[in-house]
């Protein structure tokens, strides 16, 4: 902007402003006075141009006009309660719940090692919180382990990880076991009622043990019999089992194959 | 020179942005308020712009047509509405010479335009002004624009500079060059 472009502009906006007029402008710019001069004027004289009002008749015609046009062009009244904020924030809430069970449906099928592997074990969890039968749902996790481990079987870290997640949730099925036989077999048991007089066991003679097909004794196999199976039973001593019976059964886990352990 | 500036020129209606959120959700009776505040200076602009009085109502008219349909592309607060009223008035003065290759005819154009008997001070006013109307068809497009906004609408550099889309630098010497050219002209008419 050349400087006699800044004092034009200077002036200008004095004298819109009423902070000096014309004469005062011109004296502190001499240099400028004669340019100046002229082109303040006409900017004096364009100003006039506010005086101009429209017709009364004119005005009231347009404005007729105008309430016509909007009550036939009305606008969609905004719904109370939904500002902008509120909308903005619905939709994120919407993006984010559909980024979530995208992400999940997507994880489901990732292996060890892969990006969304973590987003995989945390819905398992959240899986198995919510689930009315925690067993069931450790069961299906862990069938789920064993088919990672059989398709990264060739690489060594992501096998490693897949069985060790598969070795948590074996553990956390034998604790849920035992929990659960006790839960279902302790009452019934602690309820039977074994007759007082118990007839004492005979003592085998040589000719007995001779005349047994089993020459080493009877093998005895322990049955979950629940309401049978009591440490009263003549013949049956579970040694070193305190209480009735905890580690010392056989593992119940009728839909694993266990894969051999790794050397 | 007239030194006071009159704040009506300009300045925005005090609660122009309750107005205009009312507006914008439907209210047809806060839209009217705003056509009452600012009908005069959007007529004002669209008058100095074109030489037909028919054509500076029924475009002044249009303007608040289009305003209305338009009023959610208006953000609130990104600047006065008057801006973007004179935004959809020069956009329309545009149309206008575009459909109408209305062309000036310096001696049809110098007339008088008055609403029924005037006193002989409103007819030299109008007389006047219509000089003032004349005078301006002898500048470009822009430098019109220019002038009008700043001196006739009283709207400062940067308000301009937004509705005709170009740097404060470029209004201020477009500014500079119209009134040297409104100037030399009112000279020579006056020598003549």
């Amino acid at each position: 902007m050349s400087d006699f472009e800044q004092v034009l502009e200077k002036c200008l906006n004095e004298l819109a402003s009423g902070a000096s007029g014309l004469d005062e402008c011109l004296a502190r710019h001499p240099e400028h006075a004669a340019q100046l001069q002229p082109l303040l004027l006409t900017a004096a004289r364009v100003e006039m141009g506010r005086e101009l009002r429209p017709s009364a008749a004119f005005k009231a015609r347009a404005r007729a006009k105008l309430t016509l046009h909007m009550q036939a062009h009305p606008r969609k009244r905004a719904v109370s309660g939904s500002t902008p904020w509120w909308r903005l924030a619905s939709a994120l809430v919407v993006l984010v719940l559909a980024f979530l069970v995208t992400g999940t449906v997507y994880a489901q099928g990732v292996l060890p090692g892969d990006l969304f592997y973590d987003w995989k074990l945390v819905s398992e969890r959240l899986w198995r919180r919510v689930s009315p039968n925690p067993v069931n749902t450790d069961l299906a996790i862990a069938n789920r382990r064993i088919g990672e481990i059989n398709i990264v079987s060739n690489d060594p870290v992501r096998r490693a990880r897949a069985l060790k997640g598969y070795q948590e949730v074996v553990t956390r099925l034998e604790s849920e076991f035992d929990a659960k036989i006790l839960e279902s077999i302790l009452p019934p048991v602690d309820s039977f009622d074994f007759p007082e007089q118990v007839p004492p066991t005979p003592t085998p003679t040589l000719d007995d043990t001779t005349a047994t097909p089993y020459p080493e004794g009877p093998e005895i196999i322990p049955t979950i019999t629940p309401g049978i199976l009591s440490t009263k039973l003549p013949g049956i001593i579970l040694t070193n089992a305190p209480g009735i019976f905890s580690t010392k059964l056989p593992k119940l886990i009728p839909t694993i194959e266990i894969p051999p352990p790794i050397r | 020179m007239n030194t006071h500036h009159p704040s009506h020129t300009s300045d925005p209606l005090p609660d122009e942005r309750r107005l205009v959120r009312k507006a914008k959700s439907g209210d047809s009776d806060a839209f009217a308020r705003i056509y009452d505040a600012y009908v005069e200076r959007v007529y004002r602009y669209i008058y100095f712009r074109v030489t037909d009085d028919a054509a500076a109502e029924d475009l002044t008219s249009q303007v608040f047509l289009k305003a209305w349909e338009s009023l959610d592309r208006y953000q609130i607060g990104s600047s006065p509405y008057i801006a973007w009223l004179y935004t959809i008035a020069r956009n329309l003065v545009i149309d206008h010479y575009r459909t109408n290759k209305e062309t000036v005819n310096l001696e049809d154009a110098v007339h008088l335009t008055a609403d029924g008997p005037s006193p002989d001070d409103e007819v030299q006013g109008r007389f006047e002004l219509q000089a003032m109307r004349d005078a301006l068809q002898f500048l470009t497009d822009e430098q019109q624009q220019v002038l009008i906004l700043r001196f006739i609408a009283g709207l400062p550099t940067e308000n301009v500079a937004e509705i005709m889309e170009k740097r404060e630098g470029a209004i201020r010497a477009l500014q500079m060059r119209a009134l040297q050219t409104l100037s030399k002209y009112m000279q020579e008419k006056e020598v003549a």
